[in-house]
């Protein structure tokens, strides 16, 4: 019902996004048959359509075992931790820069928040170790100096989840305020202007005006990273955390569970490790669909699609 | 709902235009490697170059190029073979390895250190006709137990590559703090948990020992202090153990055995006492190297060149020094399973050429070429199975990777007496017995989901009370609370295998 | 911009944020700076841990790395690859989100789900290698470095979000003149969109820069090894610095040479994000917006 029309009337924009449409295609939906994968039983010398159908099976080793509700609750939990304290800390710094007039010490802080974004895991790792090591560590040794009882912190499970949400915004808040302040940026003087001389406070401001504006941006980000809600910051968790099982029981994610379980029979891990991520984006899709749905009836200029 | 709908019917349409991009591209993009065998086989090919590629481990040596350079020379005019070696990093060679055999890659060599899998799925190519035709040389320098021990369903996937027929392993101690405390040399086990008691007390700022992760501690330290019970762990299923060569697959829960349960005992009161690292289970032996550590354990015997260099640049005036039960006398057995080898993927279009350059590497001159590099410039002859590194141009080949076997090894003539004569011994197959298991290679596949969850239960459960973090009684308990099922279940199917297998050899 | 603390309560609020952004900046700093220090720690320091100020100073492991030619080789790599990489993602992906964003666009959902369905469904790591190692064949080729990273759809739909705040009565009153739909994106939106594009580079910049997964996969030729894959190869194994092809002999510890090739990898990124600086500074680019 009118395709073409629609096509030829708005033809040049529409050409306009041709080569990311075809890039797309290519780069993600072609190598997204390898999703068959989970429903098969691997034999690289026969392909992926050569070998054998086997339907849900590649599941089973995540499904029949107690350990399954464990870390996809870790995950859901870690993730939102990781978006509310990631998201908080992003949307504080950028406002506070906001209001930041001298230029050179909003220059120096700025480019000293975004640091730690390029320190690779590894380094983060070592310095981790550093830090929080049970017999020597950096902090145990100014725990002595006070006179407290070292921290054994690899054998304490609970304060893990805190001890990444805190890396995580200490990696990434200063990065991701970026968006944030480059969406200021764009906002009208004017606005503010006439808030000013109607004798708003800062707060009153921040609250009625810059709030208010940057609500689309957060709401993307915040639909952008619900959808992956069920895949676990591997690099991160598994950088930090690595094969320390006693802090299993708070960190334990997907997508760590998986790598772990697989990484000793390698026979069919692929269909296995493909299973479970068709697992984790199904869960993605359903609950984006939600939520976007949910969104649509609040702000429908903010939805995603 | 209307545009929810419309969406559905886009995502329906792309799949479908999808699958048929697919299906194009999947019959051309993988042209099966059938006709190559053909032409191959025709004599008059073989003198045609033909540029090798191969996987290895690790980083290429210093001076590879050089001794590259060197094998392509000495094959000029007759082999013909260039080299494309290509070196991935320790810490991605398996998930490289996989990734490349599973998209059909056209590597001609491949080092694998665990290649049972991978011959199960028929990514290797049986080697018997081919070693049979091209390969004296390859069979000449490993013995018959070797070749034997390493087939799988009764034919020869991988090149077997091994100097050892056991798998030794030691500890290693800082002679300097043992010197300075006034200890004269350890010489028995007791005296070693003696010395790390006396480091917690005199040297606070060391942590007296941290082990390499679960790997020595537990069932092989049982197994080391006691060798005639036979004790090893069943592949690296954590519950599983064999022992006394008796053909049968015990586990934990049902027949703690007494040795194995009190070593995870002391390992318990070593952690309550601090003298095991607190962190044991994050920490590995290359604290050691950072003089970290007063004791920390290793495999091989002696401590290797890489460890005492870097402990020396450490912490200047350090030294080590090897402490371990194993003696030449022990009459051990074997398994003469390989540790590593050197495969010819099905998709190889070289295979022959491939078999030729490996029985090239078998011969003596061109083996010390590419283990020890440029002879005169790094390493020099120090008589009969000897070689002396030059002190400033040390080659450090990677032999174990495509060359490996003990005819043709030399042992390194700076090395202390006892340390080289334990590895003559671990050399000679005719020091062990032949182990029951012996040519028996277990299929997972019919436990795969099990195994894949015990893999887990184990990084979870057994871990911690192997390393002494928590009670073993009660982490024994708490393993089979998790685990029993799947334990019991591999431990029937690698005993169903194992029946199988040794009433097969009987007949 | 001079700014009057009218009252307390603005006092309180700018007190507030140059306390904490300072505090949260030295939180940011410090570990950075040790991995600073560390890099210019004499060898057998460094075993001791990490510390705030070098007790014995030495540039053996600058020395070492830069008379190798492998950082050379690896810098020139990662500067082609992020440069041109970068130019080519930012015109791409501005041109789809504006297009997504476009209120005559009648599929612009349709689009952005089409783009959307890709984050949800990431291609594993079997379909991936196959596509660019087999299919496409870019192995040991620079196409692997730049061609994977060309379009991210995270970076799509914050244009797309940004897009939609325009007020395209601008390009009605400009359609309405005959204008062509391109030099409207060219010459009209991309002028007033400095902040966006400025942000959007510096991601597509780093995501270049940082990438070694693509090197790992793909490139087996070190002379085509990006920064970031030299940087792993020596941290993956400390015992082996020959992969750097230096000449020189020098007693330097790995931990030194590894924390060394931290600073220089990150160092021209740092000083990138400077340069974009003044984009995401307020007062630049309103007065166009106002029209």
């Amino acid at each position: 019902m009118g395709i073409g029309r629609e096509l030829m009337k708005n033809k040049w924009l529409y050409a306009m996004s041709l080569p990311v449409v075809v890039y797309v295609f290519i780069f993600s939906y072609l190598p997204m048959s390898a999703h068959l994968l989970a429903f098969k039983l691997f034999i690289p010398v026969k392909g992926l359509w050569g070998s054998r159908w086997v339907g849900l099976d590649n599941l089973k080793f995540f499904f029949a075992g107690p350990d399954w509700l464990g870390v996809t609750l870790n995950t859901i939990f870690l993730n939102l931790l990781f978006m509310a304290a990631g998201t908080v800390c992003s949307l504080a710094i950028a406002l506070l820069l906001n209001e930041i007039r001298l230029v050179y010490f909003k220059k120096v802080t700025q480019s000293l928040v975004i640091l730690p974004h390029f320190i690779s895991i590894v380094v983060v790792n070592l310095m981790v170790v550093n830090f929080f090591n049970g017999q020597d560590g950096l902090i145990n040794r100014m725990l002595g100096r006070v006179g407290v009882d070292p921290v054994y912190w690899f054998q304490t499970p609970s304060v893990w989840p805190w001890l990444l949400a805190l890396i995580f915004v200490w990696k990434g808040a200063g990065w991701g305020s970026i968006i944030y302040l480059a969406t200021l940026t764009g906002f009208s003087e004017e606005y503010y202007e006439s808030a000013r001389i109607d004798g708003a406070r800062s707060w009153q401001m921040i609250r009625h005006i810059t709030l208010p504006l940057l609500r689309p941006t957060i709401i993307v980000l915040t639909l952008l990273a619900l959808g992956r809600i069920f895949y676990g910051d591997f690099g991160l968790i598994y950088g930090i955390i690595g094969d320390n099982s006693l802090l299993y029981h708070s960190t334990d994610v997907i997508d760590t569970y998986t790598y772990r379980s697989l990484r000793s029979t390698n026979m069919n891990s692929y269909s296995n490790a493909a299973a479970v991520g068709l697992f984790q984006s199904v869960m993605g899709l359903v609950t984006i669909l939600f939520f976007n749905w949910a969104v649509r009836r609040v702000d429908n200029d903010s939805k995603l699609f | 709902m209307r545009f929810g709908r419309k969406r559905f019917w886009l995502a329906a349409a792309l799949s479908v235009v999808l699958a048929a991009a697919l299906a194009a591209c999947g019959s051309n993009g993988k042209s099966p490697p059938s006709e190559d065998s053909k032409s191959s086989a025709s004599k008059d090919t073989q003198l045609k170059p033909v540029t090798l590629k191969i996987l290895f481990p690790g980083d290429p040596p210093a001076n590879w190029d050089e001794v590259k350079a060197e094998m392509e020379k000495r094959m000029a005019g007759t082999l013909n073979v260039k080299l494309n070696a290509v070196f991935i990093p320790w810490s991605d060679v398996r998930q490289k390895r996989q990734v490349a055999l599973s998209s059909a890659e056209d590597y001609d060599l491949i080092w694998d250190n665990d290649p049972a899998q991978n011959i199960a799925a028929g990514l290797y190519e049986p080697l018997d006709d081919l070693i049979g035709r091209y390969g004296p040389d390859i069979q000449a320098v490993r013995s018959p137990e070797l070749m034997e021990a390493n087939k799988v369903n009764g034919k020869l996937y991988a090149v077997p590559l091994e100097v050892n027929f056991i798998r030794p392993w030691t500890f290693v101690i800082r002679q300097d703090i043992r010197e300075k405390l006034g200890v004269k040399p350890i010489a028995s086990y007791q005296e070693l948990i003696d010395f790390m008691y006396l480091v917690k007390e005199k040297v606070p700022d060391i942590t007296p020992y941290i082990p390499n992760g679960t790997e020595h501690i537990g069932l092989k330290l049982a197994g080391m202090l006691d060798p005639s019970a036979n004790l090893a762990g069943v592949l690296s299923y954590p519950g599983l153990y064999t022992k006394g060569n008796d053909g049968k697959i015990y586990n934990l829960f049902d027949d703690p055995d007494p040795a194995i349960m009190s070593s995870f005992e002391q390992n318990h009161k070593l952690y309550q006492d601090g003298v095991l690292a607190k962190d044991a289970l994050t920490l590995r032996n290359s604290e050691f190297a950072k003089g970290k550590a007063a004791v920390s354990t290793f495999n091989d015997f002696g401590i290797n060149l890489s460890t005492r260099t870097a402990l020396e640049k450490a912490v200047p005036g350090a030294k080590a020094e090897a402490f371990t039960l194993y003696k030449p006398d022990m009459k051990l057995s074997s398994t003469y399973k390989a540790g590593n080898f050197i495969a010819v993927p099905v998709v190889s279009r070289n295979k022959e050429r491939a078999v030729q350059f490996l029985n090239w590497l078998n011969r003596k001159d061109n083996y010390d070429l590419l283990a020890y590099g440029i002879q005169g410039k790094n390493w020099e002859d120090a008589g009969e199975g000897l070689y002396k590194p030059s002190q400033d141009q040390p080659y450090a080949g990677i032999p174990f990777a495509w060359g490996w076997n003990s005819k043709l090894d030399r042992i390194d003539a700076s090395l202390p007496e006892d340390v080289i004569a334990l590895n003559k011994w671990e050399r000679d197959p005719g020091n062990f017995t032949p182990d029951i298991l012996t040519g028996f290679t277990f299929d997972p596949s019919p436990v795969a989901n099990e195994a894949a969850q015990l893999a887990n239960a184990g990084s979870e459960y057994y871990d911690p009370f192997v390393m002494g973090v928590t009670d073993p009684k009660e982490g024994l308990a708490k393993f089979k609370e998790a685990a029993y099922d799947n334990v019991k279940k591999v431990q029937a199917e690698v005993q169903k295998q194992l029946d199988a297998y040794l009433a097969a050899k009987k007949k | 911009m001079k700014t009057r603390l009218r009252d307390s309560s603005q006092l309180t609020v700018s007190v507030a944020a140059y306390v904490s952004i300072g505090a949260f900046a030295l939180f940011c700093l410090i570990p950075f700076w040790l991995v600073y220090i560390g890099s210019f720690t004499a060898e057998s320091q460094i075993v001791q841990g990490f510390r705030l100020f070098p007790t014995r100073f030495s540039i053996d492991a600058y020395r070492f790395l830069l008379q190798g030619a492998q950082i050379y080789r690896s810098g020139f790599v990662s500067i082609f690859v992020t440069v041109a990489g970068t130019a080519g993602a930012v015109l791409l992906t501005s041109m789809f989100a504006y297009v997504a964003a476009h209120p005559k666009v009648k599929y612009r959902y349709a689009l952005s789900f089409y783009i959307y369905f890709t984050m949800l469904f990431p291609p594993g790591l079997v379909g991936y290698y196959l596509l660019i190692s087999n299919w496409l064949d870019l192995r040991d080729s620079m196409l692997a470095l730049l061609l994977p990273l060309l379009f991210s759809a995270f970076n799509s739909f914050l244009m797309t979000a940004y897009f939609r705040t325009l007020p395209f009565e601008l390009n009605e009153a400009a359609t309405a003149d005959g204008a062509h739909e391109l030099y409207i994106f060219f010459r009209i939106i991309w002028p007033i969109s400095k902040p966006v594009i400025a942000t959007i580079a510096l991601f597509y910049a780093l995501s270049y820069w940082n990438d070694w997964f693509n090197a790992l996969m793909f490139i087996d030729n070190p002379h085509l090894h990006p920064l970031q894959m030299m940087l792993r190869r020596i941290v993956s194994n400390s015992q082996n610095l020959d992969y750097l092809n230096t000449n020189v002999n020098l007693p330097v510890s790995a931990t030194s040479v590894q924390l060394s090739a931290v600073v220089l990898t990150i160092g021209p990124i740092v000083f990138l994000y400077p340069f974009l600086q003044r984009y995401f500074m307020k007062g630049m680019t309103i007065g166009a917006v106002k029209g």
